[in-house]
């Protein structure tokens, strides 16, 4: 413990995703002063390593080997940058969809936060200022072609993926870190904004608690780390008006329980787990080229969303089958595949604690419902896969043929024999763990996103949606957020006013 | 990690993609073996220690424990008094293949997780990298450019970020240069 920084601002926020970027820009343009803190490093688009393990051990936390403990468990992806889980994604924009925005208003008391006309204004301002638009054509790559011709033969719902990026040259990288900053990712464009504003942001320090005095958030203690994230001294950060905790579904609910909080916080976990499906081309798709992801098939009723998703070549490899000369004859033929994914909106939801050894305890089982749309799900891509003209396809489940050549193959994958275990899943969007409402004996936070327990606690990320959206779910923390920030910075500048 | 471990790491993983064979009857290797790695070229010891390193202490541990796994699958798989060592090159094969395939999930997972490192390493080393041809930075060059404008990169330093004086409490931005904020319609 070699250093020690103290500092004080209006506003400290913990975590620099989505959701506490978000906070940053409005609180700071509305003359608040901010501190950031955020556990990973800065890192400058030029910066970011090309290959991937490089770019995974900077800015993913613990090369997404944090997984449940559950009967199969899950791995879960983490940002741990500047700029959270949004600079390692692939930036997909979907507002709010409408059944849940007023599913949040009727069962969860919500109805302020998701206010429509609210919420749309906020929407259009943050899609102006980020540049959400359709992926241009020259830039969605074979991989999302290959979706979008099977969408087209088979008559399905599909369409150009919106994102926030800005002159995209198609690198496939958003995994690693868009080494263009093409994509409007929050350390980009909302943490830096903030800057200018005055905001001050401290990487590479890991929030430990929340300062709690007389039953209010005066502050955030943790330690500094080195780049190689060894500890090298400590921080306190005193807050005169709030903290606000933005630290992801899986680090909000760890750091609010070690700060003392209780209730049902980490309760109500939830989550998309994603199953992927490849294919193998008798000509090159050239997964290798364009946006990672630009085509999706959304299914909003049957509860999945079929998106392209282009794999560093690492990760390709690992998911095709095979060993030793027969791996190899795969690999020869690296941009002959694609490959689609499919986000499930399932029932399930679990608890998320603080673990030993300063590891997190994620304890999820999927619902059998949940097991069926993923046969369903799985089962149509194979036949997606066909449909785009994959002369084979590695379906990825464990009791079913790992190579199929005949799109009726894919009725196999229906079986009910064909369990959870079968699929190897990911879950890439979290949710729930500090849910937002109306009642105390249910939620962790109210409808302005401040605390039921703690006051000038505010949590600001994916932790606050009480339940997850079937859609990626980075435009609806944004919104929120901007929304509830809106709301607090008023608050102060009518205390101001008073005083 | 033990000297067996050391061992079994290079093995294992280089088990995945073994080294160019000539073809039969001809002394080049098969176009299929372009990816194969020449004697030395691909590190797997760093690659495998890099990611025991960098997972939590229980995938790190789960790491070491599918080594153990494999080294010891010819005797609890295959039913011979053999470590993965002894194994003929096409067995090493055979044993892969028939682990990622196991019904086990753990044991299948386990095995992923190696094939995986496996994967960082060989794609990982520019060379076998370029012989891929997977990257295509001549296609993102074709691609018709716009003017940048100029982003606000942003450039902070990578180690610490020097503690500044706090501006003044409740300071007033007038430099709008985007739309209104929530202070302009307060004061509205």
């Amino acid at each position: 413990m070699s250093r020690t920084v103290e500092d004080s601002a209006d506003i400290v926020i913990v975590g620099t995703g989505a959701g506490g970027a978000t906070a940053a820009r409005v609180l700071s343009e509305a003359g608040l002063s901010v501190i950031l803190v955020e556990e990973g490093p800065a890192l400058a688009p030029q910066e970011r390593s090309p290959g991937l393990l490089d770019a995974m051990l900077e800015s993913m936390r613990d090369l997404a080997t944090v997984s449940t403990r559950s009967a199969s468990p899950m791995p879960l992806l983490l940002g741990r940058c500047v700029g959270g889980s949004t600079a390692v994604n692939s930036g997909i924009i979907w507002r709010l969809p409408e059944d849940t925005r007023r599913d949040f208003s009727e069962r969860f008391g919500l109805a302020s936060l998701v206010d429509e006309a609210a919420l749309d204004r906020i929407f259009t301002q943050i899609e102006r200022e980020l540049d959400i638009a359709e992926v241009p054509s020259e830039t969605r790559g074979g991989n999302a072609n290959a979706l979008e011709l099977a969408s087209q033969r088979l008559g399905l719902p599909g369409r150009v993926i919106r994102r926030n990026a800005r002159h995209c040259v198609g690198r496939a990288r958003c995994l690693q870190g868009c080494p263009e900053g093409a994509r409007q990712s929050m350390d980009i464009s909302y943490v830096p904004r903030a800057l200018e504003r005055g905001a001050r942001l401290y990487p590479l320090a890991r929030a430990s608690e929340v300062i709690i005095e007389r039953g209010r958030a005066v502050g955030v203690r943790g330690q500094l780390l080195t780049s190689e994230g060894k500890r090298d001294g400590r921080f306190e950060l005193r807050a005169r008006r709030a903290v606000i905790v933005a630290a992801g579904a899986i680090y909000t609910p760890v750091l609010l329980r070690n700060s003392g909080l209780r209730g049902v916080v980490g309760d109500n976990f939830s989550a998309h787990p994603g199953a992927a499906v490849v294919g193998r081309f008798d000509r090159p798709v050239g997964m290798g080229f364009g946006a990672t992801q630009a085509y999706e098939v959304p299914f909003r009723e049957q509860g999945f969303k079929v998106e392209s998703l282009a794999m560093p070549p690492e990760l390709l490899a690992a998911r095709l089958p095979g060993a030793g000369r027969d791996w190899q004859e795969q690999l020869s033929q690296l941009d002959h595949f694609a490959q689609f994914a499919a986000i499930q909106r399932v029932a399930a939801r679990g608890r998320v604690r603080p673990g030993i050894f300063k590891m997190v305890d994620i304890r999820y089982e999927l619902q059998p419902e949940d097991v069926q749309r993923l046969r369903d799900s799985v089962s149509l891509m194979v036949r997606m896969m066909f449909a785009a003209g994959a002369v084979e396809v590695y379906p990825g489940v464990a009791s079913v043929a790992e190579r199929m050549t005949h799109p009726d193959q894919a009725d196999a994958i229906l079986a009910q024999s064909v369990q959870r275990k079968d699929f190897h899943l990911v879950a890439s969007h979290h949710f729930g763990t500090a849910a937002a409402g109306g009642d105390p004996s249910r939620s962790v936070v109210t409808p302005e996103l401040e605390s039921h327990e703690v006051q000038q606690l505010y949590v600001m990320d994916a932790s606050v949606l009480p339940t997850n959206l079937g859609v990626n779910p980075q435009h609806s923390i944004m919104a929120l957020v901007f929304h509830a920030a809106e709301k607090l910075a008023n608050r102060e500048s009518v205390r101001r006013a008073a005083a | 990690m033990t000297r067996w471990e050391h061992i079994w790491a290079v093995e294992v993983l280089a088990a995945f993609a073994p080294a160019a064979e000539p073809r039969i009857g001809s002394s080049q290797p098969s176009k299929n073996s372009q990816l194969a790695p020449r004697e030395g070229e691909v590190d797997y010891l760093r690659t495998f220690r890099r990611m025991h390193a960098g997972s939590t202490p229980l995938a790190g541990l789960g790491l070491r424990f599918a080594l153990w796994m494999v080294a010891l699958a010819p005797l609890w798989l295959l039913g011979r008094f053999a470590t993965f060592s002894k194994l003929a090159r096409a067995e090493r094969t055979e044993l892969l293949s028939r682990l990622l395939r196991h019904t086990n999930l753990v044991v299948r997972e386990l095995a992923l997780l190696l094939k995986l490192t496996a994967a960082f390493a060989l794609l990982g080393t520019p060379s076998v990298r370029e012989r891929s041809g997977y990257d295509k930075p001549q296609a993102a060059a074709n691609v018709v450019r716009e003017a940048r404008r100029a982003l606000p990169v942003f450039v902070a330093p990578a180690k610490r970020v020097d503690v500044v004086a706090p501006p003044p409490a409740f300071a007033i931005n007038t430099a709008h240069d985007h739309a209104p904020t929530a202070r302009d319609r307060v004061a509205s």
